[in-house]
């Protein structure tokens, strides 16, 4: 894994998260109405976008690989939707935690929270599928379709709040709500930060699965020796 | 107002300590599955090893060379009969 992630990438990564920590809980002020609790706003914001950019790696990946049949994208589409199914997982929970103490509840059936819930769902589907096909060809195409059919559900969860009434906050950028300017800063800081760590984590998961391509063919060669 | 504050400050921790978990368990299981990985691939390669050493040996090795010719010519008897 040392090798896959190059030390000026680490370094740069752990300084900007480390930065991130500090804008959240010292520099950024409190907001008026929800106190302290909305600072879970910036990592449950950017994991979602992070999420959501990994969903499109992953998804563009597999039309590639569909198209070209290239082992190394497959190993970037797996890679990218699996670091992304962890960014959606913090994102859920993270906006469960937030949604106790403002809403009194952990979860609400709205069109935002059910629509990212499904979205979670398809991608541990595309890992237990790429766990039980076998042959490397057919895995590689059939979990393709599934990512392709997953990028379809991030502009449904994108525009939720926008298409239908939901108890989520509405959007806070591009929308009619109005943030403060270092609140905006310490949200795309916070981006920035977890968009490297996305992608520390998928050069390491990348060479994970090609290393995983190897000892397979080697299995299948010594398969057929003995 | 103070305790408020102390009340909430519960469900930031708890949002931070979680979502930190996270990344820091699939840190931790990229870790082992590679780990386990390498371990098969090395016993993948010594086995591959051995068995290409053992081949070799076999082709040197001039009364195994005998006993495989004695073995074909009894094949051959008995698909005769």
């Amino acid at each position: 894994m040392r090798e896959s992630v190059p030390k000026p990438l680490a370094a740069v990564t752990g300084i900007a998260v480390l930065a991130a920590v500090y804008l959240i809980f010292v520099w950024v002020p409190t907001e008026a109405t929800m106190g302290i609790v909305q600072r879970i706003f910036y990592f449950h914001v950017a994991s979602a976008a992070v999420s959501f950019a990994g969903v499109f790696i992953g998804g563009i990946a597999a039309i590639r690989y569909l198209a070209n049949r290239r082992n190394s994208l497959d190993d970037l589409s797996v890679a990218a939707n699996e670091v992304a199914l962890v960014f959606a997982a913090v994102n859920l929970i993270t906006g469960c935690l937030w949604a106790k103490p403002i809403w009194g509840v952990y979860w609400a059936w709205d069109w935002r929270l059910t629509s990212m819930l499904i979205l979670f769902l398809i991608y541990v589907a595309y890992l237990i599928l790429r766990e039980s096909i076998a042959e490397p060809t057919q895995r590689a195409a059939v979990c393709a379709v599934v990512s392709i059919f997953g990028m379809v559900d991030v502009p449904i969860i994108y525009m939720a709040n926008r298409w239908w009434r939901t108890q989520h906050p509405g959007p806070v950028l591009g929308g009619e709500g109005s943030l403060d300017p270092r609140m905006t800063f310490v949200l795309f800081f916070t981006m920035f930060a977890l968009g490297m760590l996305f992608w520390c984590l998928v050069r390491a998961r990348r060479s994970l699965e090609a290393l995983r391509r190897e000892t397979d063919a080697l299995r299948r060669e010594a398969h057929a020796l003995t | 107002m103070e305790v408020e504050v102390l009340k909430n400050l519960k469900w930031l921790w708890a949002a931070f300590s979680v979502a930190w978990a996270l990344h820091i368990g699939y840190v931790l299981s990229l870790s082992s599955r590679e780990k386990k990985l390498r371990g098969q691939l090395e016993d993948i390669r010594s086995m591959l090893r051995e068995h290409g050493e053992s081949r070799e040996r076999g082709a040197d090795d001039p009364a195994r060379r005998e006993g495989r010719g004695s073995q074909t010519s009894s094949g051959t008897t008995q698909g005769a009969r």
